[in-house]
């Protein structure tokens, strides 16, 4: 390279006392160079290691194909990590798998082509950020006990009302099956369907409380919008908002753990009913369009008093509520959960098309889900 | 023998419905209503001999269909969810005669029925708390505030098992058959 001044000797000391580790190979995959912060990471002492196939520094499933990868390269020109870098799995002497980072690069020796590789170990970071976010997961999971536990007896309450009517129902059937088969019939009928209402109660309630693993798949968001607002349906056992879900005109997959949207939306309509409290005219409206190529958003309204002015710059903090016993984690939890999703979820303006209604309104944006390429 | 006139008062169409199903038996007529203002203007033309209503309904509640129709001239027995004791209560304070706690069972219902169609009630001049103890007073009093047995039991500090004792020995003392009653005397 023209304007070096390095000599042979300091190239040696960096590529010695690097931190990182720097190996090369060659176009069969063999190891001509590796550095003592290699032998730290792998395991393998350098004289293990030069003159052999790069391969048994990495786990069984891309060892098998490694050769091909350089062949493919050295052919049709199409790099897979040269010049890009990426995080790999390396393999340990003693066996384990860990997460590295690693970057190639690529030059021509005698008309030889070379590669080199500098490898950084990430197992401590992984290790961190697995334990992040469990935490988070387990956050997340109390913030959905919590919801449940706070609609509690509204739930127990809606319960009752099938187990009482199957409880008669069946009692009626009963004495009716001798004088009037038919009547008996359409009795017990009754009571199916009571049961089945049941079910669907407690069916609603465990999605929320089920721990589970963070499970991020492809989701229709129309389906968990409209069983987040039938939960809320259900405890607001009253029944005196109308909750008015707009349905998708469009295709609203998004990948995404369902039970952590639901989440979002169970909290964000569960807000919504508490601040219209108290109001002879509750209204709550969940619409869903698509913002630009890339977004789905699905905004829920009120028309109840609106976000104090106050709060406003704090709403999303953890402990802030503007509800009386509020525990305040609600809207911080569903935050983080819509961020880690690749998306967000902010207070929209009060402001705004006629047709608006004049409470709170929250904007949850979430990356469209495309078909595979 | 004139026939039975059951009214019940149930926003929840399958419990109406199926509290209708079970009561509708020879010698009876039931009239539904999904709400406390269809029952009340019911009531204007055709009195009931016996009311089921439903203590939580949107927009005009048990509570409120109560003191509308207050004084009342028919027996009303209140539909109450579990653990709400507080509201039925204060129904019976209001003038409802007994309630029940869903969910219940037909012979629940046909019991506290038969009690309002017997219409028994305690002489209010032989009603006398003298022959109770204080510890029965002490209960005989937290039972007409609508308290549950643990939580007398934890206002009283002893055991949930102690204040069942005591609440059957006032039950006996005083003639009456269950709280509802307790409470309607003791308003008196």
């Amino acid at each position: 390279m023209p304007g070096t001044t390095f000599a042979e000797g300091q190239l040696q000391a960096l590529v010695r006392t690097a931190v990182d580790g720097i190996l090369c190979i060659d176009r069969h995959g063999r190891v001509s160079l590796y550095n003592p912060a290699c032998e730290r990471i792998f395991g393998w002492t350098a004289e293990d290691v030069i003159g052999r196939n790069v391969s048994m520094l990495m786990p069984r499933r891309y060892a098998e194909r490694h050769d091909g990868f350089i062949a493919n390269y050295l052919t049709s020109g199409t790099p897979r990590i040269i010049g890009i870098g990426r995080q790999v799995e390396g393999l340990r002497k003693d066996g384990t798998e860990f997460a590295m980072d690693l970057s190639v690069g690529e030059f021509v020796d005698q008309g030889e082509p070379l590669f080199v590789g500098i490898v950084r170990d990430l197992s401590d970071r992984v290790a961190a950020e697995r334990r992040l976010r469990d935490l988070q997961a387990q956050l997340t999971h109390m913030g959905r006990v919590g919801a449940v536990a706070e609609m509690g007896s509204a739930l127990a309450h809606e319960l009752n009302q099938p187990l009482t009517a199957i409880s008669l129902f069946l009692a009626a059937s009963d004495r009716a099956l001798e004088s009037d088969p038919e009547k008996a019939r359409a009795l017990f009928a009754r009571a199916q369907d009571e049961a089945q209402r049941a079910g669907d109660i407690v069916r609603k309630i465990r999605q929320m409380v089920e721990r589970g693993d963070e499970e991020r798949r492809r989701v229709d968001l129309s389906e968990i919008v409209r069983d987040a607002a039938e939960l809320c349906r259900v405890v607001d056992a009253d029944g005196e908002a109308t909750i008015d879900v707009d349905e998708l005109e469009f295709d609203g997959t998004v990948f995404a753990d369902p039970t952590q949207i639901r989440q979002i939306m169970v909290n964000l309509v569960k807000n919504a009913l508490d601040a219209t409290l108290g109001q002879t005219d509750r209204r709550i409206r969940i619409r869903s369009y698509l913002d630009g190529p890339d977004d789905v958003c699905v905004l829920v309204e009120d028309n109840g008093p609106g976000i104090d002015p106050e709060l406003r710059p704090r709403l999303f903090a953890p402990f802030v509520s503007g509800k009386p016993d509020g525990l305040g984690m609600g809207l911080s939890i569903c935050r983080t959960i819509a961020e880690t999703h690749g998306g967000n979820l902010e207070l929209a303006d009060a402001a705004g098309a006629p047709d608006n209604l004049s409470g709170a309104r929250f904007l949850l944006r979430l990356p469209v889900e495309r078909d595979e390429e | 023998m004139s026939e039975l006139k059951i009214a019940i008062t149930d926003d929840d169409e399958a419990v109406r419905e199926s509290l209708a199903a079970v009561l509708d038996l020879p010698g009876r007529v039931i009239a539904t209503h999904p709400h406390g203002l269809a029952f009340i203007e019911a009531v204007k033309s055709d009195t009931p001999d016996v009311a089921f209503l439903d203590l939580k309904m949107p927009q005009l509640s048990g509570l409120d269909t109560l003191r509308r129709l207050s004084p009342l001239s028919f027996p009303v027995i209140m539909v109450s969810a579990h653990g709400d004791i507080a509201t039925a209560v204060e129904a019976i304070r209001l003038g409802a005669f007994d309630f029940i706690e869903k969910p219940f069972t037909p012979v629940t219902v046909e019991a506290a029925l038969a009690r309002a169609i017997e219409e028994r009630e305690v002489p209010v001049d032989t009603l006398s708390l003298d022959g109770l103890t204080s510890r029965e007073r002490e209960i005989a009093e937290t039972l007409n505030r609508g308290l549950t047995n643990k939580e007398i039991a934890r206002e009283l500090d002893i055991s949930p098992r102690t204040v069942e004792i005591h609440r059957a020995r006032v039950f006996a003392k005083l003639g009456v058959r269950n709280v509802a009653e307790l409470v309607r005397i003791m308003s008196r």
